[in-house]
């Protein structure tokens, strides 16, 4: 077989290869559809190439010819087509439709020796064919076509960044590459003595697109490819081996079937098993060290990082990992994980979070590029134009969703490689795979930390609780001792409360029933005026009493004060002259002296005139209660800062056991209890919770059993 | 030299307006009373007089009622006079303290009116 049979069938079988994969991986995409017609195209023209090659007479060269013309003729249109609709060009249609039309008019000529004339030998060929003259129209609107094809590809090359013009430039090259080559077949149609070397490179457009395909995710079948390498490697590998073999075996061991070799055989054998299964896999690290080294290397990095992050809490931990492995994996010169605060609002809103929301795919950013150029998406163009423009203002080349529990909780943000090269399809699956566990490990930090948080703020408020309850507890026993002591203070209370009133009472009832009885009536006169007059004495008591009482329990509740409207300048002279003169009938009676003399000066006070009369009032009347004999004496005093008034009584006096309780409630000194068992000593603690309520008012005394007591007020002057 | 025992009661209190409320139903009902203004001297007059019962108040000046019972009860000679107990402090706890301390009976001031006591120390006139 000669080189160019040779290098026919090779042709053929290259493109029919790749066309069927092409077709059999993405039948449906149209791309793929037009490119594989392409190749089949080729093929068909390569098969009869063949064919004429080994033809061995001028007829069937001849008719092979004419075929493989058949062939040719639509390699450029099916080219054309086949660029269109890679570079997704619009309104090309009604011109590939002329394109056909066209080139099946030529296809019409190819049966008449007008398109192909006859063959003859040249240079070596037994049988080449010549031009006829529809050939010679024919072929500059093949070139043309071929080299607007070409310009088309060239075009977008020059204008698009990125994925897009890496997979050209593999494309475009092997074209025209394989065009070249392919070209070169046509100078002897001219007589021109060149002959066709350069025919084999047309499969260099074979190489080309496969390269691209593997490398920049053209057509996307690269597993495909992938596969085919190794068995084809595999296959090359037991090929050479069995060769080798036979030729040992024949040469040296006396033929195949020599007994040696039978023997040598099952040695043999066993080392080729071995062997093959080395070669075998060196041969897959091969194909993956090269086309893709990303995947082998990527099952491991998964794997690694996988196992690392369910060990991770530590949310920074986490975030560290995710952003080294990309780098070192993928060699991106930027790795940003941004996390969403899970109040934000404002991160609902935007427009790449929603996209990813959505789509939960990662977002790339010459995809985005080419999804808004792509006339079938029209209708979401703004959508994709958007996105676009957010991604590339981030300055990032793709950006991934991190989904946990189908919840975008964040994006991970890419730069561009370090060394420009595009993301492959096994860039994606790692990256996706990636930030999906890291979604996870995140959450679950997350979650890890809220609870650890929540743990502490947990014992934290225990704590405090537990401090607080104890503190409580100490208040609660605190209160309830005080209360016990108001309690037996108030039983007290009610116990002499309820003795001051019957004993007035039991004289009224006692009384009123013997008169019930008539008993009363058999009594002297005088005995009866006296009870009468009893009676009379004890129910004004009970009123006192109760009003004593009532007083009291008035300055039980909070600590007593003056209602502000009430406050008015008092004159005391006026009022001390008329609590003298109220008094003025109980001191005769007891034969007691009551002075008081008014003060020439006459200072006033801002006071509640009512409850001063009262405090006032009080004093005096202890006083005369409790003195025997002498007398009662109050003046009226002041110096700058407030007013002075004394009560003094040559009285019984006030015993210094007794002094210190003499204010509080129901405290009655034991003399004063044998001198007038009718004190409900409640006087003075009234009068104190008086004077008190004025600022800075205080009260005091001075006493000597027997002698008698002196008792001082001080009222701070006030500006009303 | 028989013993002439005038059946008398004696009234230990502090009042005075009680004391001639209660002397005069006393009175009305011709029982013989000696009134003791006070603790003091109710207890002389209970070792003079042996009255044949007592009629005894708490809350008094100087020697008050619990004093007194406890002493009556402690000399031999006038443990054996019975003590009503007349209060206006008629509440339980006391009611019990004294009854412990050797009284009779115990009786409020509102609960028993002046012609009721006086009926009462006739009965213990006439029981013994």
């Amino acid at each position: 077989m000669t080189f160019y049979a040779f290098s026919a069938l090779f042709n053929f079988f290259t493109s029919l290869g790749l066309g069927l994969f092409v077709l059999v991986k993405n039948k449906n995409n149209k791309t793929s559809q037009t490119f594989s017609a392409f190749a089949f195209t080729i093929a068909f023209w390569s098969f009869f190439y063949y064919l004429w090659q080994i033809a061995d007479n001028s007829d069937s060269a001849l008719f092979w010819c004419r075929v493989l013309m058949a062939g040719a003729i639509f390699i450029p249109v099916t080219y054309l087509h086949f660029v269109v609709r890679f570079l997704n060009i619009q309104k090309q249609k009604i011109f590939l439709i002329l394109s056909y039309i066209l080139f099946s008019l030529f296809l019409l000529f190819d049966i008449t020796p007008l398109f192909v004339s006859h063959v003859e030998p040249l240079l070596g060929f037994a049988f080449w064919p010549i031009a006829g003259p529809i050939f010679s129209i024919f072929l500059p609107i093949w070139l043309a076509y071929v080299v607007y094809s070409s310009y088309l590809l060239y075009q977008r090359y020059r204008s698009v960044e990125g994925l897009q013009r890496l997979q050209i430039r593999y494309v475009l090259l092997g074209m025209i590459l394989g065009f070249a080559g392919g070209s070169t077949n046509y100078f002897l149609w001219y007589y021109i003595p060149i002959p066709p070397i350069f025919n084999i490179f047309t499969s260099a457009y074979v190489a080309t697109v496969a390269y691209s395909i593997i490398r920049y995710r053209l057509m996307d079948i690269r597993i495909v490819a992938r596969k085919i390498f190794i068995f084809v490697g595999a296959s090359v590998v037991a090929y050479l081996t069995y060769y080798a073999i036979l030729w040992f075996e024949n040469n040296l061991l006396g033929g195949a079937y020599s007994s040696k070799s039978f023997l040598i055989g099952v040695v043999i054998a066993g080392l080729f098993v071995t062997l093959f299964q080395y070669s075998s896999r060196w041969i897959e690290k091969l194909a993956n060290k090269y086309f893709f080294f990303s995947l082998y290397n990527y099952q491991e990095t998964i794997n690694r990082v996988s196992g690392q992050l369910t060990h991770y809490t530590d949310l920074s931990k986490i975030n560290d990992l995710v952003s080294a492995t990309i780098k070192e994996s993928l060699g991106v010169t930027r790795v940003e994980i941004n996390l969403f605060d899970k109040n934000s609002r404002s991160a609902k809103k935007d427009l790449l979070v929603k996209y990813l929301q959505t789509n939960q795919r990662p977002v790339v950013l010459e995809e985005l590029n080419i999804l808004v150029n792509d006339e079938r998406l029209k209708d979401q163009r703004e959508t994709f134009s958007a996105v676009y423009e957010q991604v590339k203002n981030l300055g990032a080349s793709i950006c991934l969703p991190m989904v946990s529990n189908e919840r975008l909780i964040g994006i991970i943000i890419l730069g561009p490689k370090v060394i420009g090269d595009p993301f492959t399809v096994e860039d994606l699956e790692l990256l996706m795979t990636l930030s999906n566990q890291a979604a996870i490990a995140i959450d679950n930090a997350e979650l890890y930390k809220e609870v650890k948080d929540f743990n502490k703020t947990l014992k934290q408020k225990v704590n405090e609780q537990t401090m607080s309850l104890q503190d409580k507890t100490k208040v609660l026993e605190e209160q309830a001792e005080h209360l016990k002591k108001l309690l037996a203070m108030r039983s007290e209370f009610l116990d002499i409360a309820s003795h001051q009133l019957k004993t007035p009472i039991s004289v009224i009832s006692g009384t009123i029933s013997m008169f019930k009885e008539g008993s009363v009536q058999k009594m002297p006169v005088e005995t009866q005026n006296k009870l009468i007059d009893n009676i009379y004495q004890k129910s004004l008591k009970i009123s006192q009493i109760i009003r004593d009482i009532l007083q009291a329990s008035e300055f039980d509740t909070e600590k007593f004060s003056f209602v502000e409207k009430r406050i008015v300048p008092v004159d005391l002279n006026k009022m001390l002259t008329d609590v003298v003169a109220d008094n003025k009938a109980f001191a005769d009676e007891k034969k007691l002296q009551l002075i008081f003399t008014p003060n020439p000066a006459n200072p006033q006070i801002n006071s509640d005139p009512d409850y001063l009369e009262q405090a006032f009032f009080n004093l005096v009347d202890n006083a005369l209660k409790y003195t025997k004999e002498g007398k009662v004496e109050v003046s009226l005093d002041e110096n700058p800062q407030s007013i002075i008034i004394k009560v003094k009584d040559t009285g019984v006096g006030i015993p210094k056991d007794d002094q210190v309780r003499m204010f509080g409630k129901f405290e009655r000194a034991k003399n004063a209890v044998d001198m007038y068992t009718d004190g409900s000593g409640l006087g003075l603690f009234i009068t104190k919770e008086i004077i008190e309520a004025h600022p800075g008012g205080t009260i005091a005394f001075a006493s000597e059993e027997g002698k008698g007591t002196e008792f001082t007020i001080t009222i701070p002057k006030t500006k009303k | 030299m028989a013993e002439e025992e005038i059946k008398q009661v004696l009234m230990i209190e502090d009042d005075p307006d009680q004391m001639f409320l209660y002397k005069s139903a006393f009175d009305l009902q011709k029982i013989p009373s000696v009134m003791a203004n006070g603790g003091k001297v109710g207890i002389e007059q209970a070792k003079r007089w042996h009255p044949k019962v007592i009629v005894l108040d708490i809350v008094m000046e100087g020697v008050d009622g619990e004093e007194v019972l406890k002493r009556l009860k402690a000399d031999p000679t006038t443990k054996d006079i019975p003590v009503i107990v007349f209060t206006n402090l008629d509440k339980k706890p006391v009611k019990e303290k004294f009854m412990a301390l050797g009284a009779t009976e115990f009786w409020g001031k509102t609960e028993l009116m002046p012609m009721a006591l006086a009926a009462k120390v006739q009965d213990y006139f006439d029981r013994r």
